[in-house]
């Protein structure tokens, strides 16, 4: 146990030093969610307060009918209306008639952002809402540029509109509203905010702190295998008095802190965000929140201690086996993706925590973080959760400690 | 001493190198039935040309790789058997340094001895003494990768040394080094020799192994083909120089 202590912390110390692993197991982890928190925040609401405050540019083909709708548009503010002579070549072909080229010409404007939206008022409009019909009208817009917020504007004032016109029919027929609304909908979705925001950005976190605890683990795994076969210090160590075990554990006790130790910094990242952030949105706060819980703390650090004995055991057996540090990235690589997809499986929707996915590695941990932010946690699914990692990091255990003993691997050259 | 005893090491060849060597053998012998013994007191140089069988030879010595065949003893205690007490007795030496970029002299020297048992007094005393005769107090703080490959091998010198090993072993340590470095390494050797300590030193440079040989063999592939002590040596050399006596030597074998 001493050599592995005296082992452990020279090679903690020299892994400390290298700057490529700090940028990786360290930077990196704890900037990330305070950055991406920031800027996701950051644009959503600076991209919502542009839309709900700029003049839109609306083009009015009214024929001269449905005035009361087109003054609602005319007396609202932030709303510039254009009625036929701002566009006269989109005038002339509405006129003709030629209903597709006009519908192109339109979908143009609004696509080069010369028009935000164009209202079509079709002919009869007027006739049919006196004979107690349902007038034409045609809304043209670009949902993408905006959320969708210029439709919201637009079909306020028509909803305005609609909700006067069924006045005045109530009115006239001698019906009550509760005539046509024959049933009341009371909504009750039992779905807590965070079993919600669990679900759509409770697959993300674990996602991240999966990819941390690999990254974490790899650069000290390319390091202190393929690293020291470069530097030619592979010989300098094998003649220590120390067996290849007590190396090899020594190396692995870095390897093993580097992975857990960059996810956990990326949870002291989230509370940064939190401290910092102020614009985080309530309902990803609460989210936050839980992860940051004690309990969920302690739950994925538990699921992270043996996915990351079998990320490090694995990557520093093809590490070793490698002939330098460029060979071991390059090998490592495509080894990454075989994390990846499960890992992105888990935040896919319709996929769910059960007793078969629950033995699947890396989407087990996804699911099971998912569930854990969500404080819907199977105490049993978790054990085989548990258990099903034990294995595997068992087995990538046994298989660097086979490799690690192989001359052959050893001093490949 | 180092007893080696019908020592034969194999490695396996791939289909590529089988292509590569032209040959059909599935294994190869860089060591093929070889016994010397090394005393304390005297210097053993093991020359031969590259590929030889020399590193094998080293390695097998020093732990690093296990022997296919016959045994390999180094103070009494056998490398398969009782490798940690071999390494305890072991200082290994190569032209490459095997020093850690990141650490400092200071660092790198006390993590051996710390490896070697060496207790916090007595590694503090030692590594005075040889940070005074190497010359190393200047930069015993910087790291290893900001030297010059002179104060690094002085270093490595260090590492080597500082549990004072009874057997020490030097594989081709003045390889690509300068001549005021090398000298502090035929330094060493002399010291060790002066001290009783047991020396294998394998070496492509003949001036080396006249400065220094007290016992000599010439290996090549895999086999020794002159065992002898180096005055024995030099009385029966049929050259006139030991560069002409040994391509002499190895030319015979060829043929």
């Amino acid at each position: 146990m001493k050599k592995i202590k005296i082992i452990f912390l020279k090679e903690l110390k020299d892994t400390l030093r290298d700057k490529r692993t700090i940028m990786a197991m360290v930077v990196v982890p704890l900037l990330i969610y305070p950055v991406m928190i920031t800027i996701v925040t950051g644009i959503i609401k600076s991209q919502t307060k542009e839309s709900m405050n700029k003049t839109l540019k609306v083009a009015v083909f009214d024929a001269g009918e449905a005035e009361n709708l087109i003054d609602l548009y005319q007396d609202a503010s932030l709303i510039e209306v254009n009625q036929f002579e701002t566009y006269p070549q989109l005038d002339s072909i509405y006129l003709s008639g030629d209903t597709l080229a006009f519908s192109l010409e339109i979908n143009t404007l609004i696509r080069d952002h010369k028009l935000d939206a164009a209202l079509i008022v079709k002919p009869g409009f007027d006739q049919k809402i006196d004979s107690l019909k349902a007038g034409h009208i045609a809304l043209y817009y670009q949902s993408t540029t905006d959320q969708g917020i210029t439709k919201q504007r637009l079909m306020m004032l028509v909803n305005m509109y609609k909700e006067k016109i069924l006045k005045e029919r109530y009115k006239i027929a001698g019906l009550n509203p509760e005539f046509v609304e024959v049933v009341h909908i009371e909504d009750h979705d039992v779905a807590t905010q965070k079993e919600k925001m669990g679900e759509v950005i409770g697959g993300l976190i674990p996602y991240f702190f999966i990819i941390f605890c690999l990254l974490g683990s790899m650069y000290p795994a390319i390091d202190l295998g393929a690293g020291e076969k470069e530097r030619g210090t592979i010989e300098t160590i094998l003649t220590a008095p120390a067996t290849r075990l007590q190396i090899l554990m020594g190396k692995l006790g870095v390897i093993l802190l580097g992975g857990i130790g960059s996810a956990s910094i990326s949870i002291i990242g989230i509370l940064i965000a939190v401290q910092t952030v102020d614009v985080i949105p309530s309902n990803i706060l609460s989210v936050i929140e839980s992860i940051l819980a004690l309990k969920s703390i302690a739950l994925i650090l538990l699921l992270l201690v043996p996915l990351a004995i079998f990320f490090g055991a694995s990557l520093f057996s093809i590490s070793i086996y490698a002939k330098s540090y460029k060979e071991a990235q390059s090998m490592i690589s495509p080894a990454m993706i075989i994390v990846f997809l499960p890992a992105m499986i888990g935040m896919l929707p319709g996929i769910h925590f059960n007793y078969t996915t629950a033995l699947i590695p890396i989407l087990n941990v996804t699911l099971a973080t998912k569930q854990i932010i969500a404080d819907t946690i199977d105490p049993v699914l978790f054990a085989e959760t548990m258990l099903s990692l034990l294995v595997l990091a068992g087995l990538a255990l046994w298989l660097a400690i086979n490799w690690y003993g192989k001359e052959s691997n050893v001093l490949r050259a | 001493m180092i007893e080696v005893q019908n020592l034969s090491k194999s490695f396996k060849l791939s289909r590529a190198q089988r292509k590569e060597r032209a040959t059909t053998n599935k294994n190869l012998f860089a060591v093929n039935n070889i016994s010397f013994t090394c005393q304390p007191g005297r210097v053993f140089s093991l020359i031969g040309p590259n590929g030889a069988g020399k590193t094998t030879t080293l390695r097998i010595i020093a732990t690093i790789l296990k022997p296919t065949n016959g045994s390999v003893r180094v103070n009494g205690y056998d490398v398969v058997d009782h490798p940690i007490e071999v390494k305890m007795k072991l200082g290994f030496l190569t032209g490459s340094t095997g020093l850690y970029d990141r650490l400092t002299p200071n660092e790198i020297v006390e993590y051996f001895a710390r490896l070697h048992d060496v207790d916090q007094a007595t590694m503090k005393r030692k590594r005075n003494e040889l940070f005074d005769l190497l010359d190393i107090h200047e930069f015993a703080k910087q790291r290893i990768g900001k030297l010059s490959t002179g104060m690094r091998q002085k270093v490595s010198i260090a590492r080597t040394m500082i549990h004072d090993p009874d057997v020490v072993v030097f594989d081709e340590p003045t390889a690509g080094l300068d001549v005021i470095t090398a000298s502090n390494i035929i330094d060493l050797v002399k010291d060790c020799r002066k001290n009783g300590k047991t020396v294998i030193y394998s070496t492509h440079i003949m001036g080396e192994v006249e400065l220094l040989s007290d016992d000599i063999a010439i290996i090549d592939k895999g086999k020794i083909h002159m065992l002898s002590t180096f005055d024995a040596f030099k009385q029966h050399m049929q050259s006139s120089s030991l560069v002409e006596e040994f391509i002499r030597i190895i030319k015979s074998v060829e043929a």
